[in-house]
């Protein structure tokens, strides 16, 4: 049975986790509108919340069925918020 | 009889198990704690929605110390409430984020069946868990100049904002504490040799635990602590 094990790539994303906390902080400082913000903060931990399931918790070495499994209830949550999102800036124009 | 007991052994080694034709070799306790994973994730997705609908919903959601002076609100013992500190759980942040990659260490140290390199990765990831609780107090009750948000004027139960906070981060804090205790419990199954042999099917499902802890906090660090108020 064959296991995935990279050391270096452990590290690699590490570093990345870190660098791409450190951009989320800095922009909380940017002098960029509120609603671009939330949008990149967002993106931030969306991105660093994939890389973490992805290669740490080795979920890229999965079987399709598994990723699948665990994807689609996690994807849920954030189809909701979207769904109340709307309903809320619907409700506020009209 | 030891023959017997032996061929029994091997007969459940889970890395002999031939393919699952949808799950490959995941081993049966690997998918039960992506069940339970998936569980506990809509149980913080509960928290962080709700969160969300009542800062969404709110006309104010935080009454700063500016804000109070100004008349417009009035809240908590101090009549105001202060504001997260950034840069202190911007640290525990990357706190969770060093003991992640001690937690792959420890794994692959366990793969390679380096007994000494898993106890010592395990023994960090643990002992990272357990600062960021530390830090989580200091955030609470404060030590020094650092933290005390209770002493600042951010009480449970007296505003959205503050029950929401609390609720939240301290039941990421529980299952920080889960982890660890967890942890501690596989660094002395792995010290009593149980892991030797590079049987790392356990660490790894314990790994998947820390990691998911890890994950929701980033969540939680964006939604809580960095989304200002709308300016």
């Amino acid at each position: 049975m064959e296991v995935h094990i990279d050391r270096k790539q452990y590290w690699v994303i590490f570093v990345a986790l870190a660098v791409l906390t450190l951009i989320e902080v800095g922009v909380v400082y940017l002098d960029i509108t509120w609603g671009q913000m939330v949008f990149a903060l967002t993106g931030l931990a969306v991105a660093k919340a994939a890389i973490v399931g992805y290669y740490y918790m080795h979920l890229g070495h999965e079987t399709i069925t598994l990723q699948m499994t665990v994807l689609v209830p996690m994807l849920v949550p954030g189809f909701y918020a979207i769904v109340l999102i709307l309903e809320a800036a619907w409700r506020m124009i009209f | 009889m030891s023959n017997a007991h032996d061929h029994h052994h091997e007969a459940l080694d889970w890395r002999e198990w031939p393919p699952d034709e949808d799950y490959g070799h995941a081993s049966m306790g690997k998918l039960g704690m992506w069940l339970f994973l998936l569980s506990d994730c809509m149980s913080f997705a509960g928290l962080l929605l709700g969160y969300g609908m009542l800062r969404g919903g709110s006309k104010l959601w935080w009454c700063s110390e500016e804000l109070f002076n100004e008349g417009v609100c009035n809240v908590g013992p101090n009549g105001f409430e202060p504001e997260f500190g950034i840069p202190f759980t911007a640290g525990l942040t990357f706190l969770l984020i060093c003991s992640s990659v001690t937690m792959v260490m420890a794994y692959a140290a366990c793969v390679e069946k380096d007994r000494k390199g898993m106890l010592t990765w395990l023994g960090l990831t643990s002992l990272g868990g357990a600062l960021f609780l530390v830090g989580q107090d200091i955030e609470y009750f404060g030590m020094g100049h650092h933290g005390n948000l209770i002493g600042l004027g951010l009480v449970f139960g007296e505003s959205a904002r503050a029950s929401t906070f609390y609720m939240t981060t301290s039941f990421h804090g529980l299952h920080v504490l889960s982890g660890v205790t967890y942890l501690s419990v596989m660094w002395v199954m792995a010290y009593r040799g149980r892991f030797d042999g590079g049987n790392y099917n356990m660490l790894e499902i314990a790994g998947l635990f820390w990691h998911f802890v890890d994950l929701v906090w980033i969540l939680v660090f964006t939604f809580i602590y960095l989304i200002p108020e709308p300016f």
